[in-house]
């Protein structure tokens, strides 16, 4: 069996890689299969690889020894931003014209398999509230709920891939299967040694 | 009475979505439906072709709550098949965990999912805002019983120590006294917990014609496997569960509904406590006298109660499953092999009620057939049937009174659906 963790530097600082999604649902599980091939792959010093499941509100804890936070999930996102202004999109090119966010950014419609890398500051989690249950206790909701109790969480960046198929079967789309190369490539960036201070 | 219709689309804090219709006119209810349960078949497709030590880790996936519930069921229907004999400590130490998962899911069902209702708060977050302290102590339970089951077999998510046939990794004494040390420091929040739950009035519902069924085992309070039983007073083991559980299409509904003895039965933590109340632990027990809880207990809002007794339950139980732990030798802990080969079926008491897990395993130990029956599946006739009752008993009140009601009933039943996706939705601004 493969290992699930890998944890170097668990105390304090160092840098969390945490995938979480569904292996049995296709795409859903795109940032657990991005944990397993990163797990076979050679880290920088103080990064702690972690395959956090489904998630829900163990999140929390799991997030707060560290110091920062790469986030690997599957990313349902209607618009995704066509600058670097609010974070790097993986993979640009296809601007979509001249369409603009409410804070008056260029966007474009992300394909799936596409990947989209961002500090989650910079967006807004969808349905926070109130769809909170153990089992979809989403990150929106995780964090206002860390936000409204003071819990302090480190900065998150998220690497998310575009699922194209989410429904039951353990097989990726072809789309995401090559998507998860480039996940791998985003987290090896943000750890480079410039980006590793924390 | 008046005519009116509920149609609710995604039913908050249950355990995935559900859809809740219902229809009354002229007094009479034209359609009443709950579609909440997805087919486990995909499972059981799945497992099949796979080795049979493979699919402790495959089904944990099935459900982020329940990942050690399918461990244990699916080591159980493995060793069954096999003619695998577990050693004395290990089913010690599978029980200690058993009891780690039953408190961390009651923990977060009673305060995240259930509390909200009775503080009038729309969900966890608002309480937060109200009452932080009530949510910052289900945080400190929640993490408390999962430090202690990570503590002996790594990461929830992927019990990975536990295997057919023992542990691929025996805790160290330290590890078992580390975790004695956490739950002794929960007793407080634990006491806190009693108090706040005791003060909440559960809404009447009475509907005796409910058939329990649970697991029952000689001279303790039976979770992690034993006989199954009902509340009309058979008994059989878990190979028999074919001829008692019968699955049944439902002209209304899209999902299978089950029946056992009546028309329908209810499974989880008020079928264990109407079961099994004369084995509880001293603190439990005690409390859940307090309560008033006199078996049998006929209101289904009860499930909560009994939940809460669980929890003390599951605290006492594993206090003692550690110290007979400690003072066992911790020497060698071989994992024992297969003897046979052939069909073997698991049943244990996850959270929500029985889970079965059913192989049938080559001699080249590979699955060749699997079934699994999950406790949600099982309890969604019976809540049907409750819903009727409250449907009548609140005739003539207002529909959004009857809707609240309605989703409270179903989110006492603690009901999942698992395998729902958790991407990320994102609105770049």
């Amino acid at each position: 069996m493969e290992p699930t963790t890998r944890t170097a530097g668990e105390h304090g600082a160092g840098t969390l890689v945490l995938g979480v999604g569904n292996p049995l649902r296709r795409d859903d599980g795109a940032g657990v299969r991005a944990v397993a091939r990163l797990l076979k792959l050679p880290l920088p010093e103080g990064v702690t690889v972690l395959d956090g499941g489904t998630g829900g509100v163990d999140l929390l804890d799991r997030m707060r020894p560290y110091a920062r936070v790469i986030l690997l999930d599957a990313l349902r996102a209607e618009r995704v931003p066509a600058d670097e202004a609010t974070g790097r999109i993986g993979d640009r090119g296809s601007e979509k014209n001249g369409e603009r966010s409410r804070r008056g950014r260029p966007r474009r419609r992300p394909r799936p398999g596409e990947v989209v890398v961002f500090r989650l500051s910079h967006v807004d989690l969808l349905n926070p509230d109130p769809r909170f249950s153990l089992h979809d206790a989403s990150l929106g909701a995780v964090l206002r709920l860390a936000r409204t109790l003071e819990i302090p969480l480190p900065e998150i960046t998220v690497v998310g891939v575009v699922p194209a198929a989410v429904g039951w079967g353990t097989e990726l789309s072809p789309q995401v299967r090559e998507g998860l190369a480039r996940m791998v490539g985003e987290v090896h960036r943000l750890l480079a040694p410039a980006r590793c201070s924390a | 009475m008046k005519g009116y219709e509920i149609n609710v689309h995604h039913i908050t804090r249950i355990e995935g979505h559900g859809n809740l219709v219902v229809n009354v006119k002229d007094g009479h209810i034209e359609e009443l439906r709950l579609e909440i349960v997805e087919s486990p078949r995909f499972f059981e497709a799945m497992l099949e072709g796979r080795r049979y030590d493979e699919a402790p880790w495959i089904t944990a996936r099935i459900c982020g709550i329940c990942a050690l519930g399918h461990t244990t069921a699916s080591i159980l229907a493995a060793e069954d098949a096999l003619g695998i004999e577990p050693d004395e400590e290990t089913v010690l130490l599978r029980k200690l965990l058993v009891d780690g998962e039953t408190l961390q899911s009651h923990i977060l069902h009673l305060y995240f999912l259930v509390a909200p209702d009775f503080f009038n708060a729309g969900s966890v977050i608002p309480l937060a805002e109200t009452h932080p302290e009530v949510v910052k102590r289900a945080l400190r339970l929640k993490k408390m019983a999962n430090a202690s089951v990570e503590t002996l077999v790594g990461r929830k998510v992927h019990p990975i120590g536990m295997m057919p046939g023992g542990f691929r990794r025996w805790p160290l004494p330290e590890e078992i006294g580390e975790v004695k040390r956490l739950l002794l420091e929960a007793r407080e929040d634990l006491t806190a917990t009693v108090e706040l739950f005791r003060r909440l009035d559960m809404p009447p519902l009475r509907r005796d014609e409910t058939e329990y069924l649970a697991l029952r085992e000689d001279g303790e309070y039976a979770l992690y496997t034993g006989q199954i039983a009902s509340s009309l007073g058979t008994i059989s083991p878990p190979r028999t569960y074919r001829d008692r559980i019968h699955e049944t299409v439902a002209p209304h509904s899209s999902a299978k509904h089950v029946s056992a003895e009546r028309d329908s039965f209810a499974v989880g933590a008020l079928a264990r406590y109407n079961l099994n109340h004369d084995r509880l632990r001293p603190w439990a027990k005690a409390v859940a006298a307090e309560l008033g809880l006199e078996p049998p207990v006929t209101n289904p809002f009860h499930n909560n109660t009994a939940q809460l007794v669980e929890i003390l339950h599951c605290y006492e139980d594993a206090l003692e499953l550690c110290d007979q732990l400690l003072e066992r030798p911790n020497g060698d802990h071989r994992i024992q092999e297969p003897t046979r080969h052939g069909r073997g079926v698991g049943a244990s008491e996850v959270p929500r009620g029985t889970l079965y897990h059913d192989y049938r395993i080559d001699e080249s130990g590979r699955i060749t057939e699997a079934n699994c029956i999950i406790p949600t599946g099982q309890n969604l006739a019976n809540i049907e049937a409750d819903m009727r009752q409250v449907v009548s008993d609140m005739a003539g009140g207002e529909p959004n009174d009857i809707q609240q009601r309605l989703e409270m009933l179903v989110r006492a039943y603690d009901p999942c659906i698992s395998c729902s996706c958790h991407f990320l939705d994102v609105e770049f601004v």
